[in-house]
């Protein structure tokens, strides 16, 4: 019996094993070490007998950290940062000329001189500040309203005026709106509009900085707190966290997105709450305060450099100004909420305060400075304006490495020239592969030198052999040279032949000889290389008041209205140039387009051993096949 | 005695039953390997998957910058392409990230903005679409937006697509031709090993963005010889796989198998002779390749496994009839899934397989 019993356990043990065995569900092995504390692989916590929502209110509000007060005094001394006399000048003059940018570039969108811009009235502290606490050479991923940063490093005026016009000085080359700048001699990336995107990439760059030997840089990251909203704003925060990024994320939570409130953007305590709960060391401060922000920063990134861990910082301001010049924000709040943030909370203002208590600056270096401020945009805006558009074929260029043959063989001459000079140029070629000379004809006019006179005016010889030569370089395979099978046409005027223009500054002889009829418009649209846009008469009346109100003044719009007025006075030139002003050589030009890049196809020849003889006739891919041309008669 | 019969019987019966599931379950298609090899020199025995873990492998060996990362990739990935990569070249270099899309995506542009080599994988090609906004509107634009002063050239995302026997809605689809629509990236889709490996090699040192789309049934089922040596096989052009005069069809990835079967049925059954192409760049594509075979054949069908409106097919199609319109003998025909969401149950009813390909193909040459 007790046999007969054990057997049965042994049975049942047996099955229970089994049933274990070939069960899928897989519990975890719980080491409930005294019931106290759990180890599950998705968190480590204490047990509780005790059922305990946690909401926005089971936590002290995150405090903000200040280092001046409303009247520009350091409360702690210990925490003003050691910065030279000259450094804080520079600071505050930096702030003053963003703002007077910001004036001067929103009133000329309002008269239609750009076709949009963003100020940054109100945030120019955390601009100034976090600039000044990083390196040079830390990498910025900003959103669009962080244009100090760009200024503080040391993008003049002229360039960041020479984007929102868009001219052939603008590195984009025109191709994005207003306020897109990018600077990569700086350390800039270009700016993009969809929100949030720059947050995992910035994450990406920082990890390849991890892995750089000797690496002493990090990646700063700016977002406003409506872009926090986004999927990759959260995807940026955990992914810094896991694979542990240099990073510093810069929120500039200012209130508003466009129109939505912050309260109607997010519950809980702001963007600075979601620090800790994702990994990151959070730090919230004043934004409205420079040398906060600057301090802040400073450390942030030291942490991230020396033990590579992602922070970060919540700076707190208010968007002074409308959300663009798309926008009217009077729609959505009142007067009365912005003087508050104008009067007692304006970085500048503050700043100014600080460094006049330092004796730095006083009212009479400041009315000089804004002056000189205001002429350097008003200038620049002046150059500007004389410079030329980008060249036409910039539309196309940079889509790809190499221009593909899709975008190559459409646009590369039939944007540029009409349709019968072109036709009266094959003809012409036709006429010398085939050794046939058009001698006389029907209709001949005593006028008619050449055939094609009869059909277009003022065709000179060298622009139908330019011509020519493009669409022989067109249709002749890429690996062999363009002068391989050329028709015995005399040599070409190689001086002439429209090389690529440069984005820079196209030279003058690159233009194909052309003779400009004014009666029979040659070209479509617009000659190239570029076109000159003729400075408009309306001046940019100079009402702005000196002293910093914080804020656009909105009634300015009407004031442009009217007509043209006097021509614009010459600004004087201000005697010396700023500090942060230094010219840069124009952007130089990739290669041409033909030429393939020197590490690219053709591949080394160890890689590509000469293809065996043709073996295998079904398969036709295995020989090299003649050059043929695309479109075989 | 009486046992084991009965044991023996029970055991062809389950053999039966489980052939008969892998039958069922079986791919719709023939592989084809290559009969030629972009090399003379040694070659392996490898799979698709290997194809790709050995390209990923010579990538990681050459380039210090290189590296590779998605979801579940450190254990070697869900289809085992980055298997042994993690033991290779260390955590920093093979790993894994948070389960999200779209920071993948993001991830590898900014590492490729800063120098590096980025391979990012997402596990399904179906999958891909929160990581949509960071490739068209992103690294498409990198280098336009900036002027050329800054691109992401150096990323390569890897993406397993198409049919496999059960994916159902989620784990079948073949997302090519809405990338195609983004100027500024490029679109690959290799049909076996040797292409595979040539392919991503020149994907991943393609200065402009690449989006590399993996059939995933053909990890396993596609075997080759293929070259040890490190190649590749440039982008934007098209391989003609089998020569003809009657027809020229046209597909890519597992697609190009049905049509190779379906031009030695058309051979055997018919005597006609079919140009078969396999497109394997999607963007660019070899304008040239296609317009010359139609222009010699003036049939043209096309097959693809996405949905017929608006799939790749499309554009080609619309092309040929600009281009070799007097040369057409019948009208562009499309065979490709229907225009509806991929099927668990119907896969063999939504694909387009050798009958349907076959049918259309009778059509076209009785036209």
């Amino acid at each position: 019996m007790a046999l007969k019993t054990g057997v049965s356990f042994l049975k049942l043990t047996s099955l229970r094993q089994t049933c274990r065995v070939l069960s899928t569900h897989i519990r975890p092995e719980v080491q409930q070490n005294g019931a106290k504390n759990a180890d599950f692989p998705g968190a480590r916590a204490p047990y509780t007998g005790e059922i305990k929502f946690l909401d926005e209110n089971s936590y002290e509000p995150i405090p903000i950290y200040r280092v001046l007060d409303n009247n520009g005094k350091a409360a702690d001394k210990s925490h003003e940062p050691v910065l030279d006399r000259e450094a804080l000048r520079h600071m505050y003059k930096t702030m003053t000329q963003l703002n007077q940018m910001d004036k001067i570039l929103y009133e000329s969108q309002r008269q239609g001189r750009i076709s949009f811009y963003m100020t940054n009235y109100g945030e120019e502290g955390i601009h100034i500040g976090s600039a000044a606490a990083l390196d040079p050479k830390d990498l910025v991923y900003a959103q669009y309203r962080e244009v100090g940063v760009l200024l503080y490093r040391g993008m003049t005026v002229q360039e960041l005026v020479d984007q929102c016009y868009g001219n052939h000085r603008d590195p984009g080359k025109g191709r994005q709106m207003p306020v897109h700048y990018g600077c990569k001699r700086r350390s800039v990336v270009t700016i993009s509009s969809p929100l949030g995107t720059q947050m995992p990439q910035a994450v990406g760059s920082a990890y390849a900085y991890k892995r750089r030997a000797g690496n002493e840089n990090c990646v700063i990251c700016y977002f406003g707190e409506g872009a926090a909203s986004e999927g990759d704003a959260h995807a940026a925060f955990n992914f810094a966290a896991t694979l542990s990024c240099p990073i510093v994320f810069l929120c500039r939570n200012n209130g508003y997105a466009i129109s939505t409130p912050s309260n109607e953007q997010y519950r809980g305590d702001g963007i600075a709450a979601r620090g800790p709960a994702m990994g990151l060391r959070t730090l919230r401060v004043d934004g409205t305060d420079t040398l906060a922000v600057y301090n802040a920063v400073k450390q942030a990134r030291h942490i991230a450099v020396s033990e590579n861990k992602p922070i970060l910082v919540e700076a707190m301001c208010y968007r002074v100004g409308h959300h663009s010049t798309s926008d009217d924000s009077s729609a959505y709040r009142s007067l009365d909420e912005i003087a508050k943030w104008t009067k007692d909370e304006s970085p500048i203002q503050k700043m100014k305060l600080y460094l006049e208590q330092k004796g730095h600056w006083d009212d009479k270096a400041d009315n000089e400075w804004l002056k000189e401020a205001r002429n350097n945009v008003l200038l620049s805006i002046q150059e500007a304006e004389k410079q030329k558009k980008p060249n036409w074929r910039e539309m196309l260029e940079d889509v790809y490495y190499d221009m593909p043959p899709r975008i190559h063989l459409c646009t590369t001459l039939c944007l540029q020239w009409e349709p019968e000079v072109i036709a009266v140029a094959l003809m012409f070629l036709a006429g010398k592969l085939s050794k046939f000379e058009v001698v006389d004809w029907n209709g001949r006019m005593p006028a008619h030198n050449a055939w094609w006179d009869m059909f277009v005016e003022d065709i000179t010889m060298e622009l139908l052999e330019d011509i020519c030569h493009q669409v022989l370089d067109l249709y002749s395979p890429q690996t062999q040279s363009s002068g391989g099978e050329s028709p015995p046409l005399p040599p070409p005027s190689q001086n002439n032949r429209p090389e690529k223009i440069t984005g820079g500054t196209p030279p003058k002889n690159s233009s194909p000889p052309a003779p400009r009829s004014t009666t029979t418009p040659l070209k479509n649209g617009t000659d190239h290389p570029s076109v000159t846009e003729p400075p408009k008469s309306t001046t940019l009346t100079q009402t702005y008041s000196t002293s910093y109100a914080g804020m656009p003044s909105y009634s300015h719009t009407q004031q442009y209205s009217g007509p043209p007025v006097a021509p614009l006075p010459p600004p004087p030139m201000p005697p010396t140039l700023p500090p942060m002003v230094f010219s840069e050589p124009p952007p130089a030009r990739f290669p041409p387009v033909n030429v393939p890049p020197p590490n690219y196809f053709p591949p080394p020849p160890s890689l590509h051993p000469p293809r065996p003889a043709p073996s295998n006739a079904a398969h036709p891919h295995t020989h090299p096949l003649p050059p043929r041309p695309y479109y075989p008669p | 005695m009486n046992s084991l019969v009965r044991r023996s019987y029970f055991l062809t019966k389950v053999v039966k039953n489980v052939n008969d599931c892998a039958k069922r379950f079986s791919s719709h298609f023939i592989y084809y390997p290559d009969q030629h090899k972009p090399d003379d020199g040694q070659t392996t025995k490898m799979n698709m998957m290997q194809a790709i873990n050995n390209a990923m492998d010579l990538t990681l060996s050459s380039d210090p910058t290189a590296l590779l990362f998605g979801e579940d990739v450190a254990f070697g990935g869900v289809f085992r392409c980055a298997l042994g990569l993690q033991e290779k070249y260390g955590k920093d270099r093979v790993f894994n990230t948070p389960l999200c899309e779209q920071g993948i995506a993001g991830f590898g542009i900014g590492l490729a903005a800063a120098g590096a080599t980025a391979i990012a994988e997402i596990q399904f090609a179906d999958y891909i679409f929160p990581a949509f906004d960071q490739l068209v509107n992103e690294a498409a634009k990198a280098r336009y937006r900036s002027g050329g002063q800054w691109d992401c050239g150096a990323l390569t995302v890897r993406a397993p697509c198409g049919a496999v026997g059960h994916g159902g809605l989620y784990h079948s689809q073949s997302p090519e031709a809405f990338f195609a629509h983004a100027p500024g990236l490029k679109v690959v889709v290799p049909r076996g090993p040797i292409a595979a490996k040539g392919l991503l090699l020149s994907c991943i040192r393609e200065p402009d963005p690449c989006i590399f789309l993996e059939p995933k049934i053909l990890y396993r089922s596609a075997t080759e010889e293929v070259p040890n040596i490190d190649y590749m096989l440039p982008l934007g052009k098209a391989q003609i796989l089998r020569e003809g005069d009657a027809l020229t069809m046209i597909a890519w990835g597992t697609q190009v198998h049905v049509l190779l079967e379906v031009a030695e049925m058309a051979s055997e059954k018919l005597g006609v002779h079919c140009e078969v192409i396999d497109l394997m760049s999607i963007l660019p594509w070899d304008e040239e390749t296609v317009c010359n075979s139609v222009k010699k054949t003036g049939r043209v069908l096309i097959s693809h496994e996405a949905p017929l409106t608006c799939g790749f097919g499309a554009e080609i199609a619309a092309t040929i009839q600009e281009e070799c319109f007097l040369h057409l003998e019948a009208p562009v025909t499309r065979v490709t899934g229907w225009d509806a969401p991929f099927p668990h149950v119907f896969e063999p009813y939504y694909l387009p397989d050798k009958w349907r390909c076959y049918h259309a193909l009778t059509q076209l040459i009785n036209y």
